[in-house]
C-alpha cells in the first residue's frame, strides 16, 4: 500500500507545486491521477519514484519509507516514463538484461517474466535493434516489458497509453487489471478519461498542487459520466450540455 | 539578396542551436544563483591565468627568434601553428555541425534548398574558426606590433585571418559534403564516411609531410612579403570561398537530401538472459552506451589520442635521426634517467587531466537519467563504476604513451613501470574529480550528444581544475628537486599526496546525498 501524506514541494522559491499533497494507494487498487497540464501530476509521480528530493512530508510503499529505506522502497516499485527515454544505444535485449540485473533477477525468472510479455506485445523481432532506431511505441513496449522484471508493489505510469497501437493498450489495459488482480498497486497519469473511468478504483483529481476531489469508481456506479465530474471540479462550474468551441470562420 | 539574408539567418539558428554556450545572455538577464557566480569567476581567472601564460611565452618567443636574427620566423610560426589548430578544430566543428547534429532533419522541412543549409553550416564552422583565430592571434598581433612599432603587421594579421579558415576548412567541407551525398546514395550512416573521409584525408596529407622531410615552408616569408592591396585582396578573398561552396554544395548535393540513419541489428546471439553482478553490468551498459556513439568516441577519445601521435609527428618533423638518438642517450643514462622519468609523468599527467570522458559521465545519460535515479543501485555506487569505466580509457591513453616512451624514446621497462604506476594513480584523480563534479550538477537538457560531452561546463570546470592541480604538482617538484630532494623523495611525495586526494574525493561521492 502507498501511502503519501503532507507532500509539499516548490522548484522556485515561494512558488509551491505540491501543497500538502496526501492520498493513498491500497493494495490491489488502480489509482488514476488526473489533472490539468502543470498541477504537479508528473512532479507528484517523480517525488514518489524519488527522483525529486523531498523536501516535506513522507512516502512510503508498505513498511519502507523512501527517505528511511531508499533502496528496499526502491526494489518494490517500478516505473513507466512518458517520454520514452530508456538507453538509445543499448539493444532492447541488452535493456532488458540491464535493468533486471540491477534489480538482482535470477536469469530463470526473468526468462519466465520476459517472454510471455514479449510475445503479447510482439516486440521480439525488434529487440536485436538498438533502442535509438526503434519507433516511439516499440520503445515505449520495451519499457513496459523492463519495468515488470522485478514485479513491483507499485507500478507507476506516467501516460503509458502514448505512442502506442491499439493492440498494444489493449495489452496493457490487461496488464494493469491481472496486477491488480494479484494483489499489486498500480498508480497512472492520464488524460483519457475513458480508459481511467475503465480501469480505475480510485481516481485522484489534483488542483493548483493538491488533492481536489478522490473519486471510488469500484462499487459506486454512477448516471454522471467521469468527464463530467472532472470539468465540474476543475472548472468549479457544472459543464453545459453541447458545448462547442467557437470558430471564427471567414 | 534575399537568398543569402536567409543563408545568415540559417547560419544564426545553426549556431544558437549546436553551441548552447550562445544562450549565455539569456542566463545573465535571470537572477544568477551562487553557484553560477563563483564558477564564473573561476573559469574566468582561470582563463586570464593561461592566457597571462600564454602572452609571456609568446613575448619570450619573439625575444628568442629576434636575438637569432629570426624576427620575420615569428609571424609565419604563429600563422602555422593557427593554421594546425584550425584544421584540427575545423574538422571537429566539420563533423559535429555536419554530421552529429540533429538540425538538418528539422531544417529540411522549411521550404530552404540543402546548398542553402549546408552553406548555412558552412559559415557557422568558419565563424567559429574565426572565433578560436582571435583568441590565438590577438596576442601574436599585440606582441608583434609592440615590439616592431609597425602598424602594417595588422593588415598582415587581419588579411591571414580573413582567408586562413577559409584555406584549411574549404578542402574539409566540399569533401564532407561529397560524403554526405554518397551516404545518401547508398543509404549508409554519414558520420562513419564522413569521418573516414577525414581521416584519409589528414592522413594523406601527414604522408606528404613525413616524405617531404622538412621541405615544407620554404616559402615562408612570401605572404609576409606580398604587396598590401593583394592582402586587403585576401580579405575579399573569404567571400569568393563562401559563394564557391554554395555553388559547390548545390552541384554536389542537388535540390533534395535525405538522411539514412537506419542501420541494421547488433549481432548478438539467440534470446537469452543471462544476469551479471550491478557491477559488471553497469560497467558493461557504461562501455556499450558510450563506443556505440561516434559523438562520445570521436570526442572523448580525441585528447586521449593525439597526445602520442602529436609527440611522435612534433619530433619527427623537429629532430633529425642524431638529436632522437641523442635523447634516447640522456634517457638511459643514470643521472638523467629519473628526469626522463618525470616528464614522460608530466605528458602523462597532462593528457589524463584533458578528460572529457568522466566529468560528462552523468550528463551523458540525458533524458534517461531516471532510469539511475530509480534502479536500486545507489548514486554513489553507480558514480564509483562511471569512475572506473572513464579511468579504464584514460588507462588506454597511459598505455600508448608508454609504449611511445619504450619504442620511439627506449625507456627502460623500470622506468616505464614507475611511470604507468603512478600515471594510472594521478588518472584515477582526474577521473573522481571529474564525475565528483558531473554528479553535482549533471547537464541532462541536451539536443545533440556533442553538446553533453563538449560544451559542457563540468567539463570546463574539470579540466581547468586538473590542470590547475597538475601546476601545483610540476611547481611542488621543481621545488623538491631545487633543494636537492633525492628521486625517491619526490616519487613518494608523488604517490602519498595523490593517494591522499583520491581518499578525499572518494569521500566527497560517498557522501553525496540523493
Amino acid at each position: 500500500m502507498l501511502e503519501v501524506s503532507g507532500l509539499s514541494f516548490h522548484y522556485q522559491p515561494h512558488v509551491p507545486v505540491l501543497t500538502d499533497l496526501t492520498f493513498s494507494v491500497l493494495d490491489g487498487e488502480i489509482a488514476g491521477l488526473l489533472g490539468k497540464n502543470g498541477v504537479g501530476k508528473t512532479t507528484a509521480l517523480k517525488l514518489i519514484l524519488g527522483l525529486l528530493p523531498l523536501e516535506k512530508g513522507s512516502i512510503c510503499l508498505g513498511n519502507y519509507s523512501l527517505y528511511l529505506h531508499p533502496m528496499q522502497y526502491k526494489k518494490r516499485i517500478n516505473y513507466v516514463s512518458d517520454s520514452h527515454d530508456i538507453y538509445n544505444n543499448l539493444t532492447g535485449k541488452e535493456y532488458l538484461n540491464f535493468i533486471a540485473d540491477m534489480y538482482e533477477v535470477p536469469s530463470e525468472t526473468r526468462g519466465k517474466i520476459y517472454t510471455p510479455l514479449i510475445e503479447a506485445f510482439q516486440v521480439e523481432k525488434y529487440l536485436n535493434s538498438p533502442v535509438k532506431r526503434l519507433s516511439h511505441g516499440t520503445k515505449q513496449k520495451i519499457a513496459i516489458i523492463a519495468s515488470l522484471v522485478n514485479d513491483p508493489l507499485l507500478w507507476v505510469l506516467d501516460e503509458p497509453m502514448t505512442g502506442l497501437d491499439v493492440e498494444a493498450v489493449r495489452v496493457l489495459k490487461e496488464l494493469i487489471r491481472s496486477r491488480a488482480a494479484c494483489g499489486k498497486s498500480v498508480l497512472f497519469s492520464s488524460h483519457i478519461l475513458e480508459i481511467c473511468e475503465n480501469l480505475c478504483d480510485k481516481i485522484v483529481i489534483m488542483q493548483a498542487g493538491t488533492i481536489k476531489k478522490t473519486i471510488e469508481l469500484r462499487g459506486n456506479p454512477s448516471d454522471t459520466s467521469l468527464e463530467d465530474i472532472y470539468m465540474e471540479v476543475v472548472n468549479d462550474v457544472p459543464m453545459e450540455k453541447g458545448f462547442s468551441i467557437k470558430q471564427n470562420n471567414k | 539578396m534575399y537568398r543569402w539574408r536567409k543563408v545568415f539567418q540559417l547560419s544564426k539558428t545553426i549556431s544558437k542551436i549546436n553551441f548552447s554556450f550562445l544562450n549565455f545572455r539569456y542566463k545573465l538577464k535571470e537572477r544568477p544563483d551562487t553557484y553560477f557566480i563563483v564558477l564564473t569567476c573561476f573559469v574566468l581567472s582561470m582563463i586570464g591565468v593561461f592566457y597571462y601564460y600564454y602572452f609571456q611565452m609568446l613575448g619570450r618567443l619573439y625575444d628568442g627568434l629576434s636575438r637569432l636574427g629570426l624576427g620575420a620566423l615569428f609571424c609565419w610560426l604563429a600563422l602555422f601553428a593557427a593554421a594546425m589548430i584550425l584544421s584540427i578544430a575545423g574538422a571537429f566543428l566539420l563533423i559535429n555541425i555536419f554530421c552529429f547534429s540533429k538540425d538538418i532533419e528539422h531544417l529540411l522541412l522549411f521550404p530552404v534548398r540543402p546548398c542553402d543549409i549546408f552553406t548555412s553550416k558552412y559559415i557557422t564552422v568558419i565563424l567559429f574558426c574565426y572565433g578560436i583565430e582571435i583568441i590565438l592571434l590577438l596576442p601574436v598581433c599585440i606582441i608583434q606590433m609592440h615590439y616592431m612599432g609597425d602598424i602594417s603587421v595588422i593588415l598582415t594579421y587581419i588579411s591571414a585571418a580573413a582567408i586562413l579558415p577559409h584555406i584549411v576548412v574549404f578542402p574539409l567541407a566540399v569533401l564532407v559534403t561529397i560524403c554526405l551525398k554518397i551516404a545518401m546514395l547508398l543509404k549508409r550512416r554519414r558520420t562513419v564516411l564522413a569521418v573516414t573521409g577525414i581521416i584519409v584525408y589528414f592522413a594523406g596529407g601527414m604522408i606528404g609531410v613525413l616524405l617531404s622531410n622538412g621541405q615544407i615552408g620554404a616559402e615562408r616569408d612570401a605572404y609576409i612579403r606580398l604587396h598590401p592591396g593583394i592582402k586587403l585582396f585576401c580579405i575579399i578573398l573569404a567571400a569568393v570561398f563562401i559563394c564557391g561552396y554554395y555553388y559547390l554544395s548545390n552541384l554536389v548535393i542537388g535540390k533534395k537530401y535525405a538522411i539514412y540513419d537506419k542501420e541494421g541489428r547488433i549481432r548478438s546471439k539467440a534470446m537469452k538472459y543471462n544476469s551479471s553482478s550491478k557491477l559488471r553490468s553497469y560497467f558493461k551498459k557504461e562501455y556499450q552506451t558510450f563506443f556505440r556513439d561516434p559523438a562520445y568516441v570521436i570526442n572523448g577519445l580525441f585528447g586521449i589520442f593525439i597526445t602520442p601521435f602529436l609527440l611522435t609527428l612534433s619530433f619527427r618533423i623537429s629532430a633529425d635521426a642524431e638529436s632522437i638518438e641523442q635523447i634516447r642517450a640522456l634517457v638511459s643514462a643514470p643521472e638523467f634517467s629519473f628526469y626522463a622519468v618525470l616528464s614522460a609523468l608530466a605528458v602523462i599527467v597532462l593528457t589524463s587531466a584533458i578528460n572529457v570522458v568522466a566529468s560528462s559521465s552523468f550528463s551523458r545519460e540525458g533524458a534517461s537519467f531516471w532510469i539511475t535515479k530509480i534502479i536500486p543501485y545507489p548514486l554513489k555506487q553507480q558514480a564509483f563504476v562511471k569512475v572506473l569505466f572513464s579511468t579504464s580509457i584514460s588507462i588506454m591513453g597511459i598505455i600508448i604513451n608508454c609504449l611511445i616512451f619504450k619504442i620511439y624514446f627506449n625507456y627502460s621497462f623500470i622506468q616505464i613501470g614507475v611511470i604507468s604506476f603512478v600515471g594510472i594513480l594521478f588518472a584515477a584523480l582526474w577521473n573522481l574529480i571529474g564525475v565528483f563534479i558531473d554528479m553535482k550538477r549533471p547537464k541532462l537538457e541536451w539536443t545533440n550528444e556533442t553538446e553533453a560531452i563538449k560544451q559542457n561546463v563540468n567539463v570546463v570546470l574539470s579540466v581547468l581544475l586538473c590542470i590547475a592541480v597538475s601546476t601545483g604538482y610540476f611547481y611542488a617538484a621543481a621545488k623538491m628537486l631545487q633543494n636537492g630532494f633525492a628521486a625517491g623523495g619526490v616519487i613518494t611525495f608523488l604517490l602519498c599526496s595523490v593517494c591522499i586526494l583520491i581518499l578525499l574525493v572518494c569521500k566527497g561521492i560517498a557522501s553525496h546525498q540523493e
